[in-house]
């Protein structure tokens, strides 16, 4: 028995690495260049690395200048969205114990590692609240609940997942959009971005493909002036001109940097979605449309019940792969010197006490940045194969 | 709700006149309020163009092929800017390729190790954000380099320090080098038109010129006779360290790569490639397997099989893809504003302090942009059209 394994290992080996003298170069080549990148990093991180200049600047990296005592505003809705997460995970995909186990583990090890006291209870009570969702909603059959029921009341929570961050934030003196910084602020801007852009992208989407030209050209003009610049010198543009160009009612002209970073963020991920979804509308077959009015449905029926939701559907993973390319440019609002997470790793670095330290931070901050995206396209990937997308 | 907002949007629908009427004016009449409101606002701006024939008055880091004094005028500081960004447009677009090909194609060899190796160099590099990478590599690894007294250098060719990279190069001295460029675009249009000329004679005849070759052998003697004329001498240009007095060391000679641009070229070049190697890996995987198989029941080796059989089908098939990454690397190039790299967001954002006239400046940034998107995407366009030719 073993030596049938050992065999069938060597064969392996044979076959995958040392298949001919071209192959065995080359491997033992990568296999050289492997192992000096694996033991630098491993030298680095567990050695070398002086990880105490994250551990102090833990709280800026997080939340920036967020005024100290008004975390309570943030924690409904960091409990909120694990629960959310732990109901998703256990409604559209199949974990097993051992990978949710180690999940949870290197979760909590991280935060166990950077926070302390009060902070790291709370993230003990968000995951085990998740961890509740996850068990509970997995036994949904004993609360005689229907499963549509289920991923009815998970979509509304995530929709109203961001209306409710954004009233804790502001009810009872609030805290203003200056002091948003860290994590928090990028985490923030990508999902006012993406709410946003799919809001509007879609409208400007029908908009382009409007019979009416006086809809259709200035949607185009929209679309391709957006489209032409980089992000960055909308941003400018946001920081320079537009004070000047809003009214002064409401003191509108005054408006914080933040919001205006936001604005430029929805209409930037706006043009950029209302283009994908473009793409969508013009896969539809033409009778879906005439089938619908052969059913004698008026145009906002068609369009709202049988286009859209075709249309959207095939476009999912070009969309997914938008929102991780907004996620990943919302670092840009450090331009405008802001504290997102970028800045505050900035903001670290710069402290007299630790001078030189620009690795250990840098590596912190593109891990956090690496693994929300890593994330989103896992489920992009997941949910390409569920849909059954490129096949019909 | 639904309902009732149904009933309103159907009574003015009802007709395709009410219908007409009803869009078309609402439209019209907000896209001329918001117009008016605009023109209002942006009355009070300065919009004319004057300023830029005003000396500048500040100084750049002269790099490869660029002359600019702090005397020069705006316009020509600009010019400038807009060739630093071109440049590096380029040259990022080389390198993205050449990575983008290597990791993709290594991505789907026969070798486990290989193709896990070029796995992990996507999924690291893909999804972090490149601003972060950017400025990772200029504050963490090209500023950390040794001082410049005690800088490295490579067999007395390559000097590498703090203050950047200084490789041998060609010394190009004429009077009338632009006269030569000039002429040098002129020749390749002309050679092209030869080219086409000939097969216009071939398509009618029997006996066929090798198009090709005629128009290359006449591109070659008309640049030699274009050397001579413009009389430009080419010399290898060896860089030094020299020392004018105590602690203060200096560069003469070489080429001078500043830490900011190859910070920006090498995160603009790992990331895009990392993009690019995945549009590679799809659009091979995409082929049918048969001609593979087919190449290698022919006998092809391995190298002949990629660059005969394989490559040229899959260009078809990823050349869309690869021009808008191109157009990516456009736009992205704008991030080296964070860093300082003068290209066209700092320059025009010190002009703009100088001298305000924000509204022109912006507007000529969005030009400059849409022209480098156009030369590209024409290219590609061009490129595109010829390798469906082939086929055929």
């Amino acid at each position: 028995m073993i030596n049938i394994k050992t065999n069938n290992i060597l064969f392996w080996i044979k076959n995958n690495l040392f298949n001919d003298l071209k192959g065995s170069i080359l491997t033992v080549i990568g296999l050289y260049i492997a192992i000096l990148i694996f033991f630098g990093l491993f030298k680095f991180i567990f050695i070398n690395a002086d990880w105490e200049v994250v551990i102090v600047n833990f709280r800026l990296l997080i939340l920036g200048r967020f005024p100290i005592g008004q975390e309570w505003r943030l924690i409904p809705s960091l409990i909120l969205s694990c629960i959310l997460i732990g109901m998703s995970i256990s409604i559209w995909s199949k974990l097993n114990l051992i990978k949710i186990i180690l999940l949870i583990l290197i979760l909590y090890i991280i935060f166990a590692v950077f926070l302390s006291g009060f902070a790291s209870l709370i993230i003990g009570i968000a995951i085990i609240s998740g961890c509740l969702a996850y068990v509970l909603s997995n036994s949904y059959v004993l609360f005689k609940i229907k499963l549509n029921l289920l991923k009815k009341i998970t979509i509304y929570g995530w929709i109203l997942l961001l209306p409710l961050t954004l009233i804790l934030l502001n009810i009872n003196g609030g805290v203003g959009t200056e002091r948003w910084g860290g994590v928090f602020l990028n985490i923030m801007l990508a999902a006012i971005g993406i709410s946003g852009g799919i809001i509007f992208g879609p409208l400007l989407a029908l908009g382009r493909n409007s019979n009416f030209k006086s809809i259709k050209y200035p949607c185009i003009a929209y679309i391709e002036f957006i489209r032409a610049a980089p992000l960055i010198g909308w941003l400018f543009l946001a920081r320079f001109v537009l004070p000047t160009l809003l009214p002064s009612l409401f003191e509108l002209n005054k408006i914080d940097i933040v919001i205006r970073a936001m604005i430029v963020l929805v209409g930037f991920s706006s043009a950029y979605i209302a283009e994908i979804v473009r793409g969508g509308l013009q896969s539809l077959p033409k009778g879906q449309r005439e089938a619908g009015m052969a059913l004698g449905l008026n145009e906002f029926n068609i369009t709202w019940f049988i286009i859209i939701p075709q249309a959207i559907r095939a476009v999912i993973p070009a969309l997914v792969s938008q929102f991780i390319a907004l996620w990943k440019d919302t670092t840009l609002v450090y331009a405008l010197s802001l504290t997102e997470l970028l800045g505050a790793a900035n903001a670290a670095v710069a402290q007299p006490d630790f001078v030189g330290k620009q690795i250990e931070v840098f590596l912190f901050i593109a891990v956090i940045f690496w693994a929300f995206s890593y994330i989103m396209s896992r489920i992009s990937s997941k949910m390409e194969t569920r849909l059954g997308l490129g096949k019909w | 709700m639904y309902k009732k907002l149904s009933l309103y949007i159907s009574w003015i629908t009802k007709t395709n006149r009410r219908r007409k009427y009803t869009i078309n004016t609402s439209s019209i009449s907000f896209l001329l309020i918001f117009t008016i409101y605009l023109s209002i606002r942006l009355s009070t701006l300065e919009l004319d163009f004057n300023f830029l024939s005003q000396p500048a008055g500040f100084s750049m880091l002269n790099q490869w092929l660029t002359d600019y004094q702090s005397s020069d005028s705006r316009i020509i500081a600009y010019l400038t800017a807009s060739f630093n960004t071109i440049r590096l447009v380029i040259i990022a677009i080389i390198f993205s390729t050449l990575i983008g090909l290597i990791i993709g194609i290594s991505r789907l060899s026969s070798n486990w190790l290989i193709s896990k190796m070029a796995l992990i160099y996507i999924n690291i590099f893909r999804n972090t954000p490149l601003l972060v990478q950017i400025v990772f590599w200029y504050i963490a690894i090209f500023l950390n380099f040794p001082n410049i007294s005690e800088g490295k250098n490579i067999s007395e060719l390559i000097f590498i320090s703090n203050r950047g990279l200084v490789i041998p190069w060609f010394n190009i001295k004429s009077q009338l080098l632009w006269i030569f460029i000039f002429g040098e675009i002129i020749l390749i249009t002309v050679s092209f038109l030869l080219r086409s000329f000939i097969n216009n004679i071939n398509n009618n005849k029997e006996t066929k010129y090798p198009e090709n070759i005629l128009s290359i052998v006449f591109f070659i003697i008309c640049s030699f006779i274009l050397l001579f004329l413009t009389n430009i001498s080419f010399t290898l240009d060896l860089p030094t360290l020299t020392s004018q007095g105590p602690n203060i060391f200096n560069y003469n000679g070489g080429l001078l790569m500043t830490p900011e641009f190859c910070a920006v070229l090498l995160g603009l070049s790992v990331y895009t490639g990392s993009f690019i190697a995945e549009i590679v890996r799809g659009s091979i995987q995409a082929l049918p397997k048969g001609q593979t198989e087919a190449a290698m029941s022919v006998g092809l080796s391995n190298y002949q099989r990629l660059t005969l059989i394989i490559l040229p089908q899959a260009l078809r098939i990823m050349i869309p893809s690869i021009t808008n990454q191109y157009l990516n690397v456009t736009k992205n190039s704008s991030l080296a504003v964070v860093i300082g790299y003068s290209e066209l967001f700092l320059v025009s954002g010190i002009i703009i302090n100088k001298a305000g006239h924000a509204v022109p400046m912006y507007f000529m940034i969005i030009v400059t942009y849409q022209c480098i998107s156009w030369i590209i995407s024409i290219g590609m366009n061009y490129l595109n059209k010829r390798v469906q030719l082939i086929d055929n």
